[in-house]
C-alpha cells in the first residue's frame, strides 16, 4: 500500500508522491497535505469541513440541553426553595 | 513543595493574594450579590417569623422566592467575573485588566446550570442543616470549574466538579476554616455597627429608632448577610485556587515549573 502510494502524487501538489490516502474523499496526500487525526487520515479540506460540520451542531445541542436544563432547574429552585423552607420553620408538620 | 501544592495551609496562603490581584472585581462581585442576599435573608426571615403558620402564606413566599431566584442571576455573573478575574492572576502572576469581564459565553451557561442545579439543592436540603456546608462546596467547585469549560454540556461540567472532590481532605480544612471565619466576621460586623451607633451617640442625636432596629430580628438577618458578603470572595477565591492547582498537577505544570525552579537555582 506504501509503495501503491508513494507512485502517485499529491493531489494538491503535483511534484511530490503520496504519503497517505485521505479517507474521507480518497485522494492521496503528500505528508504536508495529510494530518493523521484520531488513528485516521484526512487531507487539510475534508479536515476543515469535518471541523465546521461538527462545531456548530455540538454547540448547537449543548446549548439547546444547557438551556432547557437551566430553565428546568430555575423552576425546580423556585419550588424546592418554597417547600424546602416549609420544612425548614415547621419539621414536624 | 510539590506534594504541598493543594495542602489547606498552601491554599490558604494563596488565597489573600489571589483576592488582593481581584480587588477591583470583589467591588462587582458585592454589588451584584447585595441585591441576591438581601432578599435570601429576608426570605428565611419571613419563614422563620411565620414558623408553623408558614403553610397559609404560599403565595407570599412563592413571590419572595421568585424575586430572589430572579436577582441570582446577576449575582451569579459576578461571581463568574470574579473568579475569572482570581484565575487569570493566578495565572499571569499579575492583577487582570478588563479581560476579566470577557467570560466566555459557554462558561456562562455551564455555571448558570451548575449554579443551578446547586441552588435547587440547597434549598431541598436546607432543613437538615447538616447539608449546608457540602452544597457550599459544590456551589464554590461549581464556580471555579465551570471555566474549564470548552463548549455548553450537561455531564461535563459534573465530571469537573466531581473530580475536585476526588482529595476531600483540603476542601474539609477550608470549610472548617471558613465556618470559623465566618463567625468571627459576623460578630465584627455587629460590633462595628454598635460602635458606630456609639460614636453617633456623641453627636447628641436620638438613635433610639436604629438601636429598636438593631435589636430586631432583621438586623441581625442583615448583620449575618454582611458576614457573609465579606467572606464570599475569600471563599471563592480559595476554590478558585484549589481548581488552579488541582489543574497544574494534573497537567505536570507544576512539575515543569519545578524543574525550572531548580535549574535556575544557583
Amino acid at each position: 500500500m506504501a509503495a501503491e502510494l508513494q507512485r502517485q502524487l499529491c493531489a494538491n501538489h503535483p511534484g511530490r508522491y503520496g504519503h497517505a490516502l485521505c479517507m474521507a474523499c480518497r485522494k492521496t496526500v503528500c505528508q504536508e497535505c495529510a494530518t493523521h487525526w484520531e488513528g485516521i487520515n484526512y487531507c487539510v479540506a475534508c479536515l476543515k469541513g469535518l471541523r465546521q460540520a461538527s462545531k456548530p451542531r455540538g454547540s448547537v445541542l449543548g446549548w439547546a440541553l444547557v438551556g432547557t436544563a437551566a430553565l428546568a432547574l430555575f423552576y425546580a429552585a423556585f419550588k424546592a426553595m418554597v417547600w424546602g423552607t416549609v420544612l425548614l420553620a415547621d419539621p414536624w408538620s | 513543595m510539590v506534594r504541598d501544592l493543594l495542602s489547606p495551609t498552601a491554599l490558604l496562603d494563596e488565597t489573600p493574594a489571589a483576592v488582593r490581584r481581584a480587588a477591583p472585581w470583589v467591588g462587582l462581585l458585592w454589588l451584584t450579590g447585595i441585591p441576591f442576599h438581601l432578599l435570601q435573608a429576608g426570605f428565611f426571615r419571613e419563614v422563620f417569623r411565620l414558623g408553623s403558620g408558614v403553610r397559609d402564606y404560599g403565595d407570599h413566599l412563592a413571590e419572595f422566592a421568585l424575586l430572589s431566584l430572579v436577582a441570582l442571576l446577576p449575582a451569579l455573573w459576578g461571581r463568574a467575573v470574579f473568579v475569572r478575574a482570581c484565575l487569570l492572576g493566578l495565572q499571569s502572576g499579575a492583577a487582570p485588566g478588563r479581560e476579566a469581564l470577557r467570560v466566555p459565553a459557554a462558561v456562562l451557561g455551564t455555571y448558570l446550570y451548575t449554579a443551578l442545579l446547586v441552588e435547587s439543592l440547597f434549598y431541598a436540603t436546607v432543613w437538615t442543616y447538616v447539608a449546608v456546608p457540602a452544597v457550599a462546596v459544590l456551589g464554590a467547585l461549581a464556580a471555579a470549574t465551570a471555566h474549564r469549560a470548552e463548549r455548553p454540556g450537561l455531564v461535563a461540567p459534573l465530571r469537573e466538579i466531581l473530580s475536585e472532590l476526588s482529595d476531600v481532605g483540603p476542601i474539609l480544612a477550608l470549610v472548617f476554616f471558613y465556618a470559623i471565619g465566618l463567625a468571627v466576621a459576623a460578630i465584627n460586623v455587629l460590633l462595628l455597627f454598635q460602635l458606630g451607633l456609639w460614636a453617633a451617640g456623641a453627636t447628641g442625636g436620638d438613635l433610639s429608632r436604629w438601636e429598636h432596629l438593631l435589636d430586631q430580628d432583621l438586623a441581625r438577618w442583615v448583620m449575618g448577610t454582611g458576614a457573609l458578603m465579606f467572606v464570599e470572595p475569600f471563599w471563592l477565591a480559595s476554590f478558585a485556587v484549589l481548581a488552579h492547582r488541582s489543574r497544574l498537577r494534573e497537567t505536570g505544570e507544576d512539575l515543569r515549573s519545578w524543574f525550572l525552579r531548580l535549574t535556575r537555582a544557583p
